[in-house]
């Protein structure tokens, strides 16, 4: 009863063989399945007016308003605004695309999308990673709205062409390492209003307690050390490092990439065990 | 004749609950097998163990020859899957969905829109194509996934309750459609709660209940071994049921269903008697049942359910005020006085 068919029987199995596309067998193919994964999320947010909001207008919108009200003050201060804040704004739309990487985690966990692909032949990590891809690819479009609506306010890169080729590949390494934990918990969590709470959570504090809008030296001194010291602070001085003149360079990339690579395993453990539990 | 799918003995615990309980199957090459049982019988553990979602804790398993926890990668392969919630995005349209799962198995770009359009056609699709998937009706949704599982074309395909929740017409249109895909040679397995499709549908049924099998047989075997002809009285009201059920206790075994009571018979003189009876309660003052038919049939899987597990097959359907409910959610409505010839 329980003797395995030999793999030449099993060919038969289905009966006469049926026309086309029948005879041979699908096998997973990474980087197919990557990138048809990957552009089934970019052409869903791009019918989404969420994503879209959030790629495109929010980042404006906040560059805008951060812009008109601190502007004047800073100049007093001696501070050129507009090179200061957009580091900010960059980190900013890098939070709000993990935060859509959470949702579109959760979603496809909850939608039993992960357990389809689960019982296809798609390689194992292709469903995070074709999200990690469009994510990615979505927050180099709010850079590039970003850059352009700096320029037109003054924004420049002090620092030649080689600092600011530096630019968007710290923003990428910051945005994959975040996108990676943000779809393990979104995985994890899979119940979207709490998905919605927890990266709120997670993006509040770390937004405003940090050096990314305001120079640390606004804050009370008892709470200076942590917001120079905590991870955003460090990505926006790195960025900053990439856009000055004459800023030393090594130390703040150094520690960023210390970051980013921590902020990277962790995510990429979460997601792969999160990844595991959602589809089973 | 050789297995595409065989189980021998499958074991799945989660905590405490055994949701399979030494479960054995066999899908012959090229049938349906219905997979019935009531909710948390273990359908969906077994077919997730099958489709190598879950690793069964002991048994083994062999689907078109390969072992599910050996060889799951040409498994995978060699199966399509139809879930109870079809896993399609809303955001896309109906033909983006096909040429997505096109290109996930592996079909290239040109391929994967021409086998789309093929699937369309063949699943009379067409109207609905161009449409975002999320603003179709339920029953095209599932003839769309049901397209998507076989964009190339599986060795088996497993149908995991692929009507629940459809309106009678979208299920007949579904049925068909299973019904066309067999014909093509694919071996299926069905799951459903509802008796009536796997009679329609399989060529053998395995009844399980609490993760074991009870029973295995064609529809006729099954009905055969709860005997002859069946007594129904239709009573639409739960306490009217017990009520009915309790006047004709003497005449022997009486069963409760979720559509009235019913109990053995030995031919048209068991109908005289269970009018008799009730008829005499009537005339000594006994409260009165509402009954809306009395009849002779065939013992239905409904029967053959009850007989072998003690209970009916759908317990929810139970609760008062269930019936009505249960017919808006697509159960097509049986008829209840089909008098045995």
């Amino acid at each position: 009863m329980t003797s395995t068919i030999p793999a030449a029987v099993a060919g038969t199995l289905a009966g006469p063989p049926p026309p086309g596309v029948a005879g041979t067998r699908p096998r997973p193919a990474f980087a197919t399945d990557v990138a048809v994964l990957a552009e089934r999320h970019l052409r869903l947010m791009s019918r989404r007016p969420a994503s879209i909001i959030s790629a495109i207008v929010l980042p404006l919108v906040f560059a805008l308003l951060f812009f008109t009200v601190f502007s004047r003050v800073m100049r007093r201060g001696g501070l050129d605004y507009i090179d200061y804040l957009l580091p900010a704004v960059v980190i900013q739309a890098v939070f709000f695309t993990g935060m859509s990487s959470a949702i579109l985690a959760a979603e496809d966990a909850l939608g039993g999308t992960l357990r389809r692909l689960r019982t296809m032949s798609v390689s194992r990590p292709a469903p995070a990673l074709g999200l990690l891809a469009a994510e990615l690819t979505r927050s180099l479009l709010s850079l590039g709205v970003l850059l352009a609506i700096g320029a037109a306010l003054g924004f420049r890169f002090h620092g030649g062409p080689w600092k600011a080729l530096g630019f968007p590949v710290v923003m990428l390494a910051f945005a994959a390492a975040l996108v990676t934990c943000f779809i393990a918990l979104g995985l994890a969590i899979r119940r979207l209003e709490a998905v919605t709470t927890a990266t709120n959570l997670i993006y509040f504090p770390f937004m405003l307690l940090s050096s990314a809008f305001t120079p640390a030296a606004a804050f009370p001194s008892w709470l200076r050390p942590v917001v120079e010291q905590q991870p955003v602070s460090r990505v926006a001085d790195a960025l900053r490092a990439l856009t000055a003149h004459d800023a030393a360079l090594a130390r703040p990339l150094l520690i960023a990439g210390a970051w980013l690579l921590g902020l990277g395993v962790v995510g990429v453990l979460g997601a792969s065990r999160a990844l595991g539990r959602a589809a089973a | 004749m050789t297995a595409a799918v065989e189980a021998d003995a499958l074991v799945k615990t989660f905590g405490d609950i055994r949701a399979l309980d030494g479960l054995s199957l066999r899908v012959e090459a090229g049938t349906i097998l219905g997979l019935l049982g009531p909710n948390g019988a273990g359908k969906t553990t077994a077919i997730n163990v099958l489709t190598t979602l879950l690793s069964p804790d002991a048994g083994r398993a062999t689907v078109a020859g390969h072992d599910v926890v050996e060889q799951p990668a040409l498994v995978r392969a060699a199966i399509g899957v139809t879930g109870q919630f079809a896993a399609l995005d809303s955001g896309l349209t109906a033909r983006e969905n096909l040429v997505l799962f096109g290109r996930l198995m592996k079909l290239g770009r040109a391929e994967a829109r021409r086998r789309a359009a093929e699937l369309l056609e063949r699943f009379t699709l067409t109207e609905a194509a161009d449409q975002r998937t999320g603003t179709l009706s339920g029953g095209t949704r599932r003839r769309l996934d049901l397209a998507a599982s076989i964009t190339r074309e599986p060795a088996v395909l497993f149908l995991d309750e692929p009507t629940t929740g459809l309106d009678p017409r979208s299920r007949l249109a579904l049925w068909e459609a299973v019904r066309e895909l067999r014909a093509s040679g694919i071996t299926i397995l069905l799951t459903t709660q509802y008796l009536e499709e796997a009679d329609e549908l399989a060529d053998r049924v395995t009844i399980i209940d609490r993760g074991r099998v009870v029973a295995e047989g064609t529809a006729e075997e099954l009905k055969r071994r709860v005997g002859g002809a069946v007594c129904h009285i239709a009573v639409a009201d739960a306490a009217d049921r017990q009520l009915v059920s309790e006047t004709l206790g003497t005449l022997g075994p009486v069963s409760v269903l979720p559509d009235g009571v019913s109990l053995p018979a030995t031919g048209p003189e068991t109908l005289v008697a269970v009018v008799r009876e009730l008829d005499e309660a009537r005339h000594a003052g006994l409260p009165i049942a509402r009954i809306d038919d009395i009849g002779l049939r065939r013992p239905t899987l409904d029967d053959v359910f009850l007989a072998l597990t003690g209970h009916p097959a759908t317990p929810d359907a139970q609760a008062d005020g269930e019936a009505a409910a249960s017919d808006e959610a697509g159960r097509p409505a049986r008829p209840t006085a089909e008098v045995a010839s």
